[in-house]
């Protein structure tokens, strides 16, 4: 009865382990909770218990199978696991508000943690002293910093901020690495040093999110005006911004060095493509609702429904999309930032969901068709398979009606010769775990 | 049950008046912009030229002057081409503007249901629709968001 509790809770923010066996996520409270894949189901297999505040973001170092949690405590802790023991070291961030958001760097020898107190603190490991150092970065940041993001060359970061700007960092730390050489982002890079700028200027909204293309050349950013920027650093320092019609994205992802998936309000993964003269635009929406099947309801249903609901008319107030409340964070399931075929989404909901698309070449006639592939697990202990034909099991039967579906929206018109350009070409088979279908 | 009867003032008082780290938004000096051409707007709009009217008052918003008038005279002119358009020209009208274009009539739009006069409000609503339709929710979001609007 208490896993069914807290499969409402909101999953804050969630961390995938190496091989994608075990995903450690927050339920909107002070804990960890990872869950251990077992054949179709999942198992919570440790409970991380040390914050005293909400954990407000999680990481899981591929290689060195370390997690790094940071929350509302003003604390983090990093945790490694010994005799089947996940055990917590704390990291003195000297920070004096909330810690927003962590993550690992690409050789996993520093972290950086985003807080309430205006500044980023980028940790690193100190072997003299067997503890945690945590070095600040503070000018000129002057509002929460609500995202980070690690350049693959493990020194710049960009980060996401409440004073509507995105920033490119450097976090050099010469005491665990080498000088870095030159990038498009800048060559002098002494820890601290700011190397890009953008956004502000009287208009933008919140930044909730960073993401740097796999070459590193790349930055996107979602903000709360409902826009997605990329910018190109190889090729100037013009931002390029796409004015969404959708409400604001929380998080965003490349998945390729061309592709950009985005997610938030809306409840739904957005695809976008940034071409190679940099400028942005809007392919299509992840999750198509499928064409309502008008059923039969019988009425034995319609009351039961209403009953389970305690509603006095017959609604369904249900989403059409997957997930049933806002997406809070994107993240690659399978393959990686260049090349991602899978992607996994939590959202507020506590739903997890994981989509798979297909990236193939160019089509002679430049439509792209986008189809997805989304499972939810809702972790629920009756795993009673529905006959309902609501069930989106029906794999041919979707298809085909989501093919007729995403004809009209998606036309990019694209023309494109050069076979390096990727359409995205996901195929459609949704599994839909209904919980509590009882007879 | 119970009813609050105290004093509600302490909401009104900014707490963070006095804090030295507040955020203070970039300066944009905005003394340059004096809003739409008024005289070019009259003439087009006698003219009965609508669709010109409408282009030439979305031309110079504004946004960043702290001078309250020409915000106000902008608004007025707005108010009035937008009120000239027969209702079944709104639509095309929304459809000839770009995305900034469109995002711009959503803050007038917004800025008119302010302060609403005689008739202003039913106009708004019609064009409130045509321009949802157009620019979706987002662009309602950019008018929440932004920080310096007309």
């Amino acid at each position: 009865m208490s896993l069914h509790q807290f499969l409402l809770e909101p999953i804050t923010c969630h961390a995938w382990n190496r091989d994608r066996t075990q995903i450690a996520i927050s339920p909107n409270n002070h804990e960890v909770h990872i869950y251990q894949k077992s054949g179709n189901q999942w198992v919570k297999s440790h409970e991380l218990k040390e914050h005293n505040g909400h954990i407000t973001g999680i990481d899981w170092a591929p290689k060195s199978d370390r997690i790094v949690t940071c929350g509302a405590d003003r604390n983090a802790y990093v945790w490694s696991l010994k005799d089947g023991v996940w055990k917590p070291t704390l990291v003195i961030l000297r920070i004096n508000r909330a810690a927003t958001f962590v993550k690992w760097s690409p050789l996993e020898n520093k972290f950086a943690v985003g807080s309430g107190a205006r500044l980023i603190s980028v940790c690193y490991f100190e072997s003299d002293n067997d503890w945690w150092v945590s070095k600040h970065i503070k000018k000129p940041i002057r509002s929460t910093v609500l995202s980070l993001d690690w350049h693959p060359n493990n020194v710049l970061l960009a980060a996401g901020s409440c004073d509507f700007k995105c920033r490119v960092f450097s976090a050099y730390i010469k005491e665990v690495e080498e000088k870095p050489g030159p990038t498009p982002w800048g060559s002098k890079m002494p820890f601290g040093a700011v190397l890009a700028e953008f956004g502000g200027a009287g208009g933008g909204g919140w930044v909730h999110s960073v993401s740097f293309s796999s070459s590193g050349n790349r930055l996107a950013w979602v903000s709360h005006d409902s826009t997605v920027t990329v910018v190109d650093g190889t090729k100037g320092s013009t931002p390029s911004q796409l004015k969404t019609e959708f409400l604001p994205l929380l998080s965003v992802l490349f998945i390729s060095e061309n592709s950009v998936v985005a997610a938030g309000h809306d409840c739904c993964p957005m695809l976008f493509r940034c071409d190679d003269g940099g400028s942005l635009t809007f392919v299509s929406k992840l999750d198509l609702p499928k064409a309502s099947i008008t059923r039969n309801i019988s009425a034995m249903e319609r009351f039961r429904n209403m009953d389970k609901r305690a509603t006095t008319e017959d609604r369904n107030t249900a989403l059409e999309t997957l997930h049933q409340n806002s997406i809070t964070q994107v993240s690659i399931y399978e393959g990686d930032q260049s090349d991602c075929r899978k992607f996994c989404t939590t959202g507020i909901d506590g739903a997890m969901t994981i989509w798979d698309f297909k990236v193939t070449h160019t089509h002679t006639h430049g439509e792209t068709h986008t189809h997805t592939h989304g499972e939810t697990h809702t972790h629920t202990h009756t795993h009673t398979e529905t006959e309902t034909p609501t069930d989106r099991d029906t794999h041919t039967h979707t298809e085909r009606q989501r093919h007729t579906q995403t004809e009209t929206p998606t036309h990019t018109d694209t023309h494109t010769e050069t076979p390096k350009h990727k359409h995205i070409q996901p195929h459609t088979h949704t599994q839909r775990h209904i919980p509590g279908q009882v007879h | 049950m119970s009813k609050n009867n105290d004093s509600n003032q302490f909401r009104k008082v900014d707490v963070d008046e006095y804090d030295e780290n507040k955020f203070v938004d970039d300066e944009d000096n905005g003394e340059s912009q004096v809003g739409p051409d008024e005289a070019e707007v009259d003439s087009l709009i006698r003219q009965g030229n609508l669709m010109e009217a409408l282009q030439a008052v979305l031309k110079n918003p504004p946004i960043n002057t702290k001078n309250q008038n020409v915000k106000d005279r902008a608004e007025a002119l707005m108010l009035k081409v937008l009120s000239a358009f027969k209702s079944s020209d709104i639509e095309k009208a929304v459809q000839s503007l770009d995305k900034n274009g469109v995002d711009l009539l959503m803050k007038y739009i917004y800025k008119g249901f302010e302060k609403p006069s005689e008739n202003s409000s039913a106009t708004l609503l019609q064009w409130h629709e045509k321009a949802l339709s157009a620019g979706g929710v987002g662009s309602i979001v950019r008018v929440l968001t932004a920080r310096k609007t007309v």
